[in-house]
């Protein structure tokens, strides 16, 4: 049962990054990533981790979402036109090279996993997606990646500050 | 909590050069002048005190912050590699921001983040800590890439931006692979583990995940083939950024390079290094190849940035602690020949007109002395001449390289730098030995005290480094002592 959900919800949430690519619609590609973003959701959810389930619908399928989609409304991005030619030889190596490099990253799973933690047993699962482990790692052995991704945030404030504003 | 006031000690040169930047940005915000040029030696001061606090992190190594960040020399000297990096890409940027009517605070305060994490790069010793801090400095060098706002100047940081989120996204997968197969992403446990468990080298999921490592670090260093992007982006930013991209990003990506391969990957090391074989081997060729063919003197630099960071990879390819010293040596010296190179590149340009063109240097090795005798001794060195900085560098990594019986890659590796000879001359012949035109393209240099003071710097470090190598080398000889 646990595994028919994780592949039904893998399936859209492929299928949904899939839609990203190919509409010409942006608002249709937007709803694609919706999609995904609530099937990576549930994909959390079903390794108990509980907390990062709610944080990715709250702030990932809700307000980042509204915001993407609330920025392609005031731009008024049309559908966009297609300008190549369909049949370009950059394309055709390019799709090559990326079919490749798919297969490239299958690899991996063909080596037999055996698990260094000890096995997902009901207890260890019940640790992990709670609040109180998270942040206790969090401030704990994780403090200094904690804070640099505080500097990363200014960073891109500063940097989108810079790049946007019309005159410093 | 983990957490002790020891820990504070090896984050402090950070913690220094991040409060310059949000100083940086308070006083921008608060004195309303014109002239803003203060900002930039504010930005120094900060970086001599950072300097002040770091000799005390050579000697044995320490680990703080459960394991994250490093406090020994090798952090040390990659620190004050940065250092020299950034003193010298301010003094630079002061006088040409001014004169291209774009002297704003942010641009200092985000070279200044920029380097806090490279810094964090350097000293990083956990995978996360590496990604984050390579993160920070990427998302401020796109921005600072587009600072002009010219049409190329936007297109550099667009092109950067996407291909380089799809670096990350390559390094996390591997980074993410690696945490699968080893169950831990700090790097001495990542050895240890490959150490206690030899089958581990055969496991595709760890080939792969050092794979994609290869790939996210061999695009920050502009290793062919992930060096598509660097033309057009050293051409289109700001000159001043593109010696800060070109040298410190360098440094701070290959310091990550070499402790991750060197240290974590050691245990397969027979299966990296023939990829990164054929990869330095390519990327010198390609390089030097390709900027033979250029007209343009700043599109020239671009391509020998990446000949260079095929010589460095020769380096990585040996994987020794000579070779890694060599390494440490080799960016030093790059730093200052580099951005001593682009300082000049920014003298003979004026507002508006960049003057990159190879013509435009024609007779002004005669007309302005001093410019013509600093250019000449950066591309000297660049070159691999001696008595300069480079010649030691190269000198010290092809050393390194034949010790190990890496013969082939040697001889390939010298005969690329003596075709690269080709096109570093070819400069100075332009600037001495062609008569300058009737209306010459320069009219006067846009020069002031502190691009010239980096220039003198440089050029000092260039001959320093090049004339009494000794005590740095032995410096960086005991800084890998304690690498692991």
């Amino acid at each position: 049962m646990m595994l028919a959900m994780f592949f039904l919800a893998a399936g859209v949430a492929v299928l949904g990054a899939l839609g990203v690519l190919l509409c010409r619609n942006p608002i249709h590609s937007a709803l694609g990533l919706v999609a995904t973003m609530v099937s990576l959701a549930v994909v959390y959810l079903l390794h108990h981790a509980e907390f990062i389930f709610v944080i990715q619908l709250m702030v990932y399928a809700g307000a980042v979402m509204g915001l993407i989609v609330f920025v392609i409304m005031l731009l008024d991005i049309r559908r966009e036109e297609a300008a190549s030619s369909r049949f370009a030889p950059g394309k055709v190596v390019g799709v090559g090279l990326a079919g490749l490099f798919f297969v490239a990253i299958l690899v991996p799973f063909t080596s037999r996993l055996t698990g260094r933690m000890g096995g997902m047993t009901e207890s260890a699962l019940e640790r992990i997606g709670s609040v109180q482990y998270l942040s206790d790692q969090l401030f704990g052995p994780y403090l200094l990646p904690f804070e640099i991704a505080s500097i990363l945030l200014l960073v891109g404030l500063v940097g989108a500050v810079t790049l946007a504003k019309k005159k410093l | 909590m983990n957490f002790q006031m020891a820990d504070l000690q090896l984050l402090a040169p950070h913690i220094v050069v991040l409060a310059t930047a949000l100083l940086v940005l308070l006083a921008e915000a608060f004195c309303k002048g014109e002239r803003k040029g203060y900002l930039a030696y504010l930005g120094i001061a900060g970086i001599v005190v950072a300097a002040l606090l770091t000799p005390r992190l050579f000697g044995p190594q320490r680990l703080g912050f459960s394991g994250m960040l490093a406090g020994d020399g090798f952090a040390a000297f990659f620190y004050f590699i940065l250092y020299a990096v950034g003193i010298l890409t301010l003094l630079v940027s002061q006088n040409y921001l001014r004169d291209e009517r774009f002297e704003h605070g942010e641009y200092y305060a985000l070279v200044l983040l920029a380097l806090v994490g490279m810094m964090l790069m350097a000293g990083a010793t956990h995978l996360m800590v590496v990604f984050l801090a390579l993160e920070t400095m990427s998302i401020a060098i796109y921005a600072l890439a587009g600072y002009f706002r010219t049409e190329r100047s936007v297109e550099a940081s667009l092109k950067y931006f996407i291909l380089g989120g799809f670096a990350s996204g390559f390094l996390l997968y591997g980074i993410a692979l690696i945490y699968g197969a080893c169950g831990t992403t700090q790097i001495y446990d990542v050895m240890a583990y490959f150490k206690a468990l030899p089958a581990l080298t055969s496991s595709p999921m760890a080939l792969a995940g050092i794979g994609l490592l290869t790939v996210g670090f061999g695009f920050k260093v502009a290793a062919v083939p992930f060096h598509a992007w660097t033309p057009d982006v050293y051409q289109g930013a700001p000159t001043s950024v593109t010696a800060f991209m070109a040298t410190g990003v360098k440094a701070a990506a290959f310091s990550a390079f070499l402790r991750v391969f060197v240290v974590a990957f050691q245990g397969t090391h027979v299966e990296w290094s023939g990829v990164l074989w054929v990869l330095a081997l390519l990327t010198m060729t390609l390089g030097n190849l390709t900027a033979i063919a250029q007209t343009d003197v700043k599109r020239m630099l671009a391509y020998s940035s990446i000949a260079h960071a095929g010589y460095l990879l020769v380096g990585l390819v040996v994987g020794t602690p000579e070779a890694s010293s060599a390494m440490m040596v080799y960016l030093l010296a790059y730093a200052f020949m580099n951005i001593g190179a682009f300082a000049c590149v920014i003298m003979v340009g004026r507002y508006g007109q960049e003057n990159t063109s190879l013509d435009a240097y024609a007779g002004i090795g005669f007309r302005f002395p001093a410019l013509g005798l600093a250019m000449a001794v950066f591309m000297f060195s660049m070159a691999g001449i001696p008595p300069t900085a480079g010649f030691i560098g190269k000198f010290l990594i092809f050393k390194a390289a034949v010790h190990e019986g890496y013969y082939w890659l040697t001889i390939l590796g010298v005969l690329n730098s003596a075709a690269s000879v080709y096109y570093y001359l070819r400069v100075i012949i332009t600037m001495y030995f062609k008569p300058s035109p009737d209306e010459p393209a320069v009219d006067g240099l846009r020069v002031g005290p502190s691009a010239a003071l980096a220039t003198v710097l440089a050029g000092v470090g260039v001959l320093y480094l090049g004339i009494i190598p000794g005590g740095i080398i032995k410096l960086a000889e005991q800084a890998v002592r304690f690498m692991g």
